[in-house]
């Protein structure tokens, strides 16, 4: 196997790609220095990628909600009747797994017997063992972690601003669905998830730590036949409007004070590899920008009272979809809502001094560089950044080449303030 | 002490130095070491509040935002922390490692963490009143919050309970209670009194000149010689009854926390076979209640035991269906007794140290674990490093699991109780 090696001499970081004969592209990532390994192994799918055609049928196939991620919680259990989690632990690995809307990830960090862990987490996730029985557990056990989000305002407040964003896309469904939906899952269902989904050229390996990259192939050849893979997966996703859905909602749960998130709906889909990195860099900055501790609008909201320091912006953007959100607590939400449109508005007339964009690239390069503080980190960056097209080590020239001109395109195409959502959580 | 350097700069203050190449970033943390008791609890929490509201030379959030981000996105946090019957005051500096940023940020940094804590914003011989109303209130939204997040309530509950009446039972965030008599004045002699008279431990890691940071540090800070009293601390007591507290609330999920006493102190020879117990027991994802309640039983999606070093106690916690809180609880129960009887297999316990290396090898790899560590080896006076530590857990057998696990008891149970399906 071999690697295309990528270095960013600014932050010292340095970046290993090859594909396996199989199809599955494998990242290194070399830290020397630290006692941790983290590996990590991800399918591009996701609870989003609900409508596809399984391998080897002709018919569309349209998935209950929740699919993605109680399969990912079945697959730790091995044909042997084991668990993936006891195998991890006889050589000191420490594993766990998550799902979002498009990436199912299978992960372990260990300080000792890294090739060992390595063959546990290839061969678990390789193979999928379901029967009637272990999939009806499941469905007790999920059903606990559904109704702890169900009691979660945080969780609420956000699942249901993007329930108010999208019309059509899945986006806006539980990742977890719901104890109805999933009890439609059959042991069927998941082999066809499987099949389909987790073929090596939908995946990919992120490895972290002081790592010698030709011992890796072996693991790869061992877990993975050469044939395994079946190509593009036939996918579905409906069109959806540009417009927000609804501009408001709310709920009501066992809380002290309202809970709010005001959401910005990405109109300008489709975007791929560095410019969507360009694009996520230039949100970062607009959002330190507009609401940044050192911004005017913050304290200006901070001092009369109607936001605390939970204050928080963050954007998430997808080659499918894409929002921004400033989500806190406050007695007063619908008075954050309006300063917040309002400061954008002024924003997009009076502009941003050419010393204000300065610092903020500062402090936004200086988070990409700590993020290379933390195995788990670089590892769950990595893999979400390149399932996107993106290489990780281009973000120092992406953030150096954002100016004034274009942070007031962003600003114009992204905060509007016509296609936004206000979701609360409001105390029973 | 090993792999930390010790300077003192005058009685009862040091410098901790933690050298460590490996990292982008350094911190510079100083430490006020105080007793937790009721009386000042409130103000402490306030202190850390108002104090990063402003300066004399930054005099408000702006000011000091601007900079932070001006000194590549540096982080200025201040916070409290329970270290057994005690707690840590604390204002911590993390910043890009100057290497990377072609400037001496390490000398801004030390000196932005002199002005926070010895420099603060006084007018009239008190603290800015608009900046205490302010973060009374926010200190009274947070604390009224505690309860929006279930699982995090209900340990608290249970650990407020268990240990009502004494220094540990007391909430370090403050009681709203408190507040009124809290006035600019009267937090500032408190501030006074802290920075006059506290135990003071300033820990810097990362990469750094030695020399060059201590002289910064011992020229720099107006710290005088203090006599620190001492902060004591006792472990969790046995109760003859188990204490039992239902609280119902309007959620889907129910919560149940158990709080044990384990009467085996950090210092005590069979410590690293609690440690081992614990991790058997409910502190992995091989345990024994991860495996039954979890798994077999399919009662909870989260269960979980952790221990506490100082007080020595074991926190049990999982939610669970309202109706099936006698099957959680059994269930529990049946799993700590197969303990008690020795009931482990030889793949648990080499899952059970092999856990227990990787997350104490895991420390060294960041700064904040490692500062954390230190800070407790000093307060508990003991100086076992890391690798010592290891070894002590790795030598641990099955006879002294079982040993430590019969002085297990249990003390308070915390029931959140949701809606009956």
């Amino acid at each position: 196997m071999n690697f295309e090696r990528i270095y960013n001499e600014k932050i010292d970081e340095t970046l290993l790609l090859g594909t396996h004969k199989s199809g599955l592209r494998v990242a290194l990532v070399p830290k020397k220095g630290f006692s941790k390994y983290y590996a990590i192994y991800g399918t591009k799918y996701g609870s989003i990628d609900r409508e596809f055609i399984p391998l080897g049928e002709s018919e569309r196939l349209t998935l209950p909600d929740g699919v993605a991620h109680f399969l990912e919680h079945k697959l730790f259990e091995m044909p042997d009747g084991t668990n993936a989690f006891d195998h991890f632990s006889q050589v000191g690995g420490n594993s766990n797994a998550f799902t979002s809307f498009n990436i199912t990830a299978y992960l372990f960090s260990c300080t000792e017997n890294f090739y060992e862990n390595l063959d546990i987490l290839l061969n678990f996730v390789n193979t999928p063992y379901f029967t009637d029985e272990n999939v009806a557990k499941e469905q007790g056990i999920i059903g606990q972690e559904i109704k702890m989000y169900d009691d979660d305002p945080q969780w609420r407040v956000f699942f249901n601003m993007l329930s108010a964003m999208y019309h059509k896309n899945p986006v806006k469904r539980d990742i977890a669905g719901t104890v109805e939906s999933i009890s439609k899952i059959t042991p069927e269902l998941l082999y066809k998830c499987t099949n389909t989904f987790y073929n090596p050229s939908n995946m990919i390996l992120v490895l972290v730590g002081d790592i010698d990259e030709n011992k890796i192939e072996e693991y790869i050849d061992k877990n993975i036949p050469e044939n395994r893979d079946s190509g593009e997966v036939k996918k579905f996703t409906e069109d959806e409007p540009k417009e927000v859905k609804e501009k408001y909602i709310e709920q009501k749960l066992s809380v002290s004070i309202p809970i709010f998130a005001i959401g910005f709906k990405e109109k300008e889909v489709g975007t791929g590899g560095y410019d969507l990195l360009k694009k996520e860099i230039a949100t970062e900055i607009l959002i330190e920008l507009l609401f940044g501790k050192s911004s005017e609008n913050y304290i200006k909201m901070y001092e009369s009272g109607i936001i605390d320091a939970s204050f928080d912006g963050e954007t998430e953007l997808e080659e499918e979809y894409g929002f921004t959100s400033f989500g806190g607590e406050s007695k007063e939400p619908k008075k954050v809502y309006e300063a917040v449109l309002e400061a954008i508005q002024k924003a997009k007339t009076d502009g941003f001094s050419d010393e204000e964009i300065k610092r903020i690239k500062k402090a936004v390069l200086s988070d990409d560089i700590r993020m290379y503080n933390n195995m788990e980190s670089i590892g769950n960056t990595y893999i979400k950044s390149l399932m996107k097209g993106m290489n990780p080590l281009d973000y120092t020239k992406a953030t150096e080449e954002i100016d004034k001109e274009y942070l007031m395109n962003r600003l114009n195409e992204h905060f509007d303030t016509e296609n936004c959502v206000l979701s609360v959580v409001y105390p029973v | 002490m090993a792999n930390i350097k010790t300077e003192k700069i005058v009685d009862g203050a040091h410098i901790r130095l933690v050298s460590a190449r490996q990292f982008k970033t350094n911190r510079i943390s100083m430490f006020f070491h105080i007793p937790l008791d009721r009386e000042n609890v409130t103000k402490v929490s306030l202190l850390r509040q108002v104090m990063k509201r402003g300066t004399k030379n930054f005099p408000t959030l702006t000011h000091l935002a601007s900079e932070l981000e001006d000194m590549y996105g540096a982080s200025l946090s201040g916070g409290i922390r329970k270290k057994g019957d005690g707690e840590l005051f604390y204002f911590t500096v993390e910043y890009i490692a100057d290497r990377f940023v072609g400037e001496n940020i390490t000398k801004r940094a030390t000196a932005l963490l002199n002005e926070v804590v010895f420099n603060p914003l006084v007018e009239d011989d008190g603290f800015s009143q608009d900046y205490l109303n302010q973060e009374k209130k926010n200190l009274q939204s947070y604390i009224e919050g505690i309860i929006n997040d279930k699982r995090e309530y209900a340990q608290l509950r249970c650990v407020s309970e268990m240990f009502k009446d004494e220094p540990y039972g007391i909430f370090e965030y403050g009681y709203i209670e408190d507040f009124d008599d809290i006035t600019p004045k009267s937090l500032y002699e408190f501030y006074n009194k802290i920075i006059n008279e506290a135990q003071i431990e300033i820990f810097v890691s990362g990469t750094f000149d030695d020399e060059e940071i201590i002289s910064e540090i011992k020229n720099g800070f107006n710290i005088s010689p203090r006599k620190c009293g001492e902060v004591t601390n006792k472990i969790a007591k046995e109760r003859d009854e188990i204490k039992k507290i239902t609280e119902e609330m309007d959620v889907t999920q129910s919560k149940i926390c158990i709080g044990l006493t384990c009467d085996t102190p950090y210092d005590a020879e069979d410590y690293p076979a609690l440690m081992v117990y614990n991790c058997v027991f409910g502190g992995s994802a091989f345990s024994k209640l991860f495996n039954n309640v979890r798994e077999k039983l399919s009662l909870a999606y989260f269960v979980f035991s952790r221990i506490d070093k100082m007080k020595s106690y074991m926190l049990i916690s999982s939610g669970i269906e309202t109706g099936n809180y006698d099957k959680a609880y059994n269930e529990i129960m049946a799993q700590m007794d197969k303990m008690t009887k020795g009931e482990i297999t030889e793949e648990e316990l080499v899952a059970a140290k092999k856990a227990l290396s990787n997350s104490i090898n895991s420390m060294r790899d960041s700064l904040a674990a490692m500062e954390d560590f230190y800070m407790s080896q000093i307060i508990c006076g003991t100086d076992d490093s890391l690798d010592e530590t290891l070894s002590k857990t790795d030598a641990v057998t099955l006879g002294e699991i079982v040993k430590v696990g019969k002085k297990i008891k249990q003390n308070t149970i915390y029931f959140l109780k949701g809606k009956e399906e």
